[in-house]
């Protein structure tokens, strides 16, 4: 209930002079019968205005009752005031200064645009003044995902996880993330709260007897396996699902009862000094929570998992803190014995990088500034391509030779990304016969890899123009493809209405730029996705040290 | 026999027994006199039969040996060709947590197989398990999303309330504490108000004067509440149903398979502050506080509070619940860090200057000695031990035997003294200068000079026995080994179950006079008390325990549901 205090607006001059106001509209139906007293209230005569408006649910149009408000004063002190909504969502804030304000609403359950959009979220500035109008403040409600986990009898399956993965495109990849996990209770029930609108995979399990009970037994250990939503072993063969809003979802599992392997082998090559541990991981990339048990002291593991398609991933460090990291394939379908997993077999991947000067005149050899050749190169990266659970990267680093490699690698199949520095660019990349300009560089268990060959040129182009939207100059974001290179080595950048793109250091050639006003959730490195959108773009030839122009339309796409 | 879940995750490689397996019957390691352990596994309430239900048996001297089997629809379980010994027996299923054969605590009876031995046609009473859930809603009746949920369980012997398990509200305000076993219990709830803010606190824009005394230095006051903002507010530690005192809490008594709903309701009060001066002289370093509130005398919720620098050397604590606080702080005092404990009752907001200490503290100096041929392991500490509360607090032991401990102390309670990284050895002697010392417990001072003298022994007895009904071996009693001063020697007491033949062992017995008791349906009488345990002294063996080897005795199980009646009726 509401004392009589706190239905009074409270002034309170605080220390050090800044003055800091906080008021409560009291969320009682007596409350709002009875308007804030703050009017009557003297004032400091330079916070005078009041700020007022609702904040809604975006799902129903429902007023959303105690949500916090805050108001911050852009320019000045930088005070910042907060409230709550009366049980009418409604809000007033008494006492600022004309000025700019930036306004926010929020509340546990609910997810306001910086909470769904934090990368592209536009701060809500409102230019307080006698008559600005009441503001509506929108909250979306959170998404529910429940079930449960029983046997194909029927029977609840209790402590097992069960995870969601929300299907995120950030800077044109697309990949899933984990948003929420819970584990079944006794009765096999999960609830997962807390969820963005989006689309979704729910994975659950495994659920596996623990090793100390299955380590001497005489009798065939069972466990349940991983299972996607609605019941399959795999990623790639799951069904997402699209959550909305205060939406609550049901999903049942039904898992079946399945015999556990013995996996056991050794570790080769495990000196005194050097620890290691293994971990398995389904192909999509997946930790599972099976332990495997390592005796650091003979290199012997040993584990039980269910049937299926496995990467056994052997982490360490050797006695000079050197780290390690092999991966090895492996499908069990009864028990694995005698593995040998080789510490030392790391993949590790040279890097050449070919930096040559163009031709000059000695002038304009002797004014070019060009960074040193070792800083030519920026970074050299191995982004995963696979569509997997987690973010698998390598970055090439220098050892005390200053020999630049990218080391123990695991395989699987990479785009590779290299960024010069300027005015270097690159003209190519290759590995072998693999042009990985078009192609992703695949590396296999066991192959020994050959080098990758990196040319830079600093004889590069640039390109520059506006964003044309309704025949003015608009902003937003402008997509830049090379025809000599696959969409996954796009570059982009933001501007803001009114000003130019101006993209440099580019390898002379055929380039098409894609203008749009959002690249959340635009998976514009997925050539699938992005080819339809490309007969819309602008398309421009670029030559060596010279500056191109274009304009570019702005497009809208589907997202 | 003591029965301790299998906690080491480290394992042996190489001892994977090949058992043969021939239907429904395991077998065990073989030897030539081989028997029989079966029984039937029952539900403890209903006494129905319970199948699929998975039943172990493992050697009490090599615990890793597990032989395993699964009851059928009967509920019945064999295990064929066990060697002669006694056997760990465990069974678990669904609804039914991992539970030894007729387990209290952490005691058990262990099946003994031989010939003559009573080892088949067992009744092995499987307990459900229960549950207690909830959801912690605020006073407008939404929920409350995060805070620590406290589970606290009533022991059958001393009726002293522990703490059973840690839990966290889950988004939507929901908790859940399963596989409780039937008892008394009690939950409470910390938390914070999601939209508590404390408006008025000074931001660290500060502006510094020449000799580094801020002008804040009036600010902090203590305010009435009707000037406190509404959102300046936080939650007390809240106890189902609805009290904020733990002697107000409703216990909720837990039957086996029961599935309690627990619903608790936190309401908002104004916040106090605390405003801590003489934290630390330097700007950049200025020294941490986590503040703390007893529960059950012990320091077991932590608030979350907020901390921001006030200006030099302050710092302020804002969402604080008035009441008893307990306030670690870490200070810099000069350039050295102080750890220290203050507690405090707070009524409104309140200014500490951390500087002056009125609580003193005691310092204690002393030796340790350590007996020949101890483990001795890197890093040995002596402790103290607060009988009541179980806090903790100590030194390090430098390689002569000498430590050195500076403590605030509170209450005058006793400690008991514990000696860390010295293997298979106890403190057997404490001796003091400027405290009391009874028995081997030590009544530390609140200020002043200790000087200590504690001496270790790893010369232990062992005490093997049989508890007898009517001349036969009897199972399930307590078997309790009392020293002949009780008081101050709490280290001292053993316990064991009698296990099916009647057997027990009790270890590291140090030399003394004991009386050993056994009483059955006694698990549930306060041991600790000596007006509990003196009615069955009388009847119990004495034993003089000078030398160390085993000693061997039998003695009559005495009945722990009628004898206190008895004489209580005779008083």
């Amino acid at each position: 209930m509401c004392s009589e205090e706190c239905k009074r607006a409270t002034l309170r001059p605080a220390r050090l002079g800044i003055v800091v106001l906080a008021l409560l509209i009291c969320a009682s139906a007596r409350a709002q019968a009875d308007p804030p007293e703050a009017a009557a209230a003297p004032a400091p005569a330079v916070s005078t205005l009041s700020l007022s408006g609702v904040v809604v649910n975006s799902a129903t149009g429902e007023p959303v009752r105690r949500a916090m408000v805050q108001a911050a004063s852009t320019s000045g002190s930088g005070t910042t005031v907060s409230i709550l909504t009366d049980s009418e969502g409604r809000f007033e804030l008494a006492g600022l200064p004309e000025s700019d304000i930036n306004v926010l609403a929020h509340k546990p359950g609910f997810f306001s645009e910086l909470e769904l959009h934090p990368s592209e979220y536009q701060p809500q500035i409102v230019h307080l003044k006698a008559d600005t109008p009441p503001l509506a403040l929108k909250l979306l409600p959170e998404a529910v995902v429940l079930g449960h986990v029983a046997t194909l009898k029927g029977e609840p399956i209790e402590d097992t996880p069960v995870r969601v993965l929300r299907e995120l495109t950030a800077n044109g990849y697309r990949r899933w993330e984990g948003r929420g996990q819970a584990i079944t209770d006794e009765d096999g029930q999960f609830r997962i709260a807390d969820l963005i609108p989006g689309r979704y995979l729910l994975v659950t399990g495994p659920n596996l007897p623990d090793i100390r009970h299955t380590r001497n037994h005489s009798v065939r250990q069972e466990g349940f396996a991983s299972m996607f939503y609605p019941g399959v072993p795999d990623i790639d063969s799951a069904t997402p699902f699209v959550i909305t809003g205060g939406q609550q979802v049901q999903a049942d599992f039904a898992l079946k009862l399945e015999p556990i392997f013995r996996v056991a082998g050794t570790i080769i090559g495990l000196a005194p000094g050097s620890a290691a541990g293994i971990q398995v991981a389904t192909r999509s990339g997946e930790i599972i929570p099976a332990s495997i048990d390592v005796d650091p002291q003979t290199g012997k593991f040993q584990g039980a998992i269910p049937g299926g398609n496995y990467v056994l991933q052997l982490r360490g460090s050797d006695s000079a803190g050197r780290l390690f990291a092999t991966d090895m394939p492996l499908v069990v379908s009864g028990d694995v014995e005698g593995i040998a997993l080789a510490l030392g077999s790391s993949i590790t991947i040279p890097v050449n990088v070919d930096a040559h000067p163009s031709a000059r005149t000695p002038e304009q050899a002797a004014a070019a500034v060009l960074p040193a050749r070792d800083l030519a190169v920026s970074s050299v990266r191995f982004v995963s391509t696979e569509l997997r659970m987690d973010s698998v990267e390598f970055q090439a680093e220098r050892d005390e030779h200053n020999a630049l490699a990218l080391r123990n690698l695991v395989p699987g199949r990479y785009s590779v990304e290299v960024t010069p520095t300027a005015p270097w660019y690159v003209k190519s990349v290759s590995n072998g016969a693999t042009d990985l300009l078009h192609e992703d560089l695949v590396i296999g268990a066991g192959r020994r890899p050959e080098p990758l060959d990196i040319v830079l040129r600093d004889d590069g182009a640039s390109v520059r123009g506006q964003i044309r939207q309704d025949g003015q100059a608009g902003g937003g974001y402008v997509i830049l493809f090379s025809d000599q290179a696959s969409p996954l080595h796009a570059q982009t950048t933001q501007i803001a209405a009114g000003t130019e793109f101006y993209f440099t250091s580019l390898a002379p050639g055929e380039y098409k730029l894609l203008a749009v006003d959002s690249l959340d959730g635009l998976e514009f490195r997925n050539p699938d996705v992005i080819t339809p959108y490309l007969s819309k773009a602008t398309a421009v030839t670029l030559h060596s040290n010279e500056v191109g122009t274009a304009n570019v339309e702005k497009v809208s796409v589907e997202k | 026999m003591k029965f301790l879940p299998l906690l080491t995750t480290a394992l042996l490689f190489g001892e994977v027994a090949a058992h043969s397996q021939a239907g429904r019957s395991p077998t065990a390691p073989v030897s030539p006199s081989a028997g029989r352990i079966s029984g039937v596994v029952v539900h403890a309430v209903s006494g129905q039969p319970l199948g699929g239900i998975e039943v172990s048996i493992s050697p009490t001297e090599q615990r890793e040996l597990t032989t395993d089997t699964t009851t059928g629809s009967d509920g019945r379980f064999v295990f064929e060709g066990v060697a002669r010994g006694k056997f760990s027996l465990t069974a678990h299923g669904r609804g039914f947590s991992l539970q030894a054969y007729q387990q209290h605590g952490v005691y058990s009876t262990a099946v003994a197989v031989g010939p003559g031995l009573a080892s088949e046609n067992l009744t092995f009473q499987l307990v459900p398990d229960a549950s207690i859930s909830g959801t912690v809603v605020d006073e407008e009746n939404e929920f409350v999303r995060n805070g620590d949920v406290l589970l606290f369980t009533r022991d059958g012997a001393s009726g002293k309330l522990e703490l059973r398990a840690r839990g966290n509200l889950e988004n939507q305000g929901h908790y859940h504490f399963g596989h409780l076993s039937p008892g008394t219990y009690l939950v409470a709830v910390s938390a914070q108000p999601w939209y508590a803010d404390s408006p008025g606190s000074p931001t660290p824009q500060l502006s510094i004067d020449g000799d580094g005394v801020s002008n804040s230095g009036t600010a902090v006051s203590t305010t009435s509440n009707d000037q406190s903002s509404p959102l300046d507010v936080t939650y007390r530690t809240t106890f189902y149903a609805d009290a904020v005192e733990a002697d107000s809490a409703t216990p909720i008594q837990l039957h086996p398979g029961e599935r309690a709903t627990a619903d608790i309701t936190l309401r908002a009060i104004p916040a106090v502050h605390l405003t801590l001066r003489n934290m630390s002289r330097d700007p950049a370093q200025p020294g941490t506080a986590v503040v703390q509130q007893r529960i059950f005398d012990r320091p077991l919720v932590t608030i979350q509070a907020r901390t921001q620098q006030y200006g030099p050397g302050t710092i302020q604590i804002s969402g604080v619940p008035p009441g008893h606080l307990v306030l670690n702080l870490r200070s810099l005092s000069g350039k050295e860090w102080r750890s220290h404990v203050r507690e405090v009752d707070v009524a409104a907001d309140t200014e500490i200057d951390v500087s002056d200490d009125p609580s003193g503290t005691v310092t204690i100096r002393g030796s340790l000695q350590i007996p020949v041929g101890a483990h001795v392991s890197p890093g040995v500490f002596i402790r103290f031990i607060n009988r009541n509360t179980n806090e903790t607090f100590g030194a390090p032991v430098s390689p002569q035997g000498t430590f050195e401990v500076q403590q605030a102390i509170f209450d005058t309670n006793e400690y008991e003294v514990g000696v860390v990284n010295v293997r298979d050895s106890v403190v057997q002697q404490v001796s003091a200068i400027g405290a009391k010392v009874n028995g081997r417990t030590l009544v530390l001072p609140r200020s002043g000079q200790v000087q200590l003298k504690v001496g270790m022994s790893n010369s232990f007895a062992r005490i093997d026995g049989t508890v007898l009904h009517n001349e036969k071996g009897i199972s399930q009693t307590m078997v309790v080994l009392v020293p002949e001063r009780q008081e101050g020697n709490h280290d001292l007491f053993r316990r064991d179950q009698s296990d099916s033949d009647g057997t027990f062992s009790l270890y590291q017995v140090l030399p003394g006079r004991y009386t050993v008791v056994a009483i059955e349906n006694g698990w549930d009488l306060d041991w600790r008390n000596p007006a509990v345990l003196r009615p069955y002294l009388a009847h119990g063996q004495t034993i003089e325990v000078t030398a160390p080897r085993t000693y061997k005795v039998s003695l009559a199980a005495q009945d722990g549901a009628v004898t206190p009646n008895v004489v209580q009726a005779q008083q």
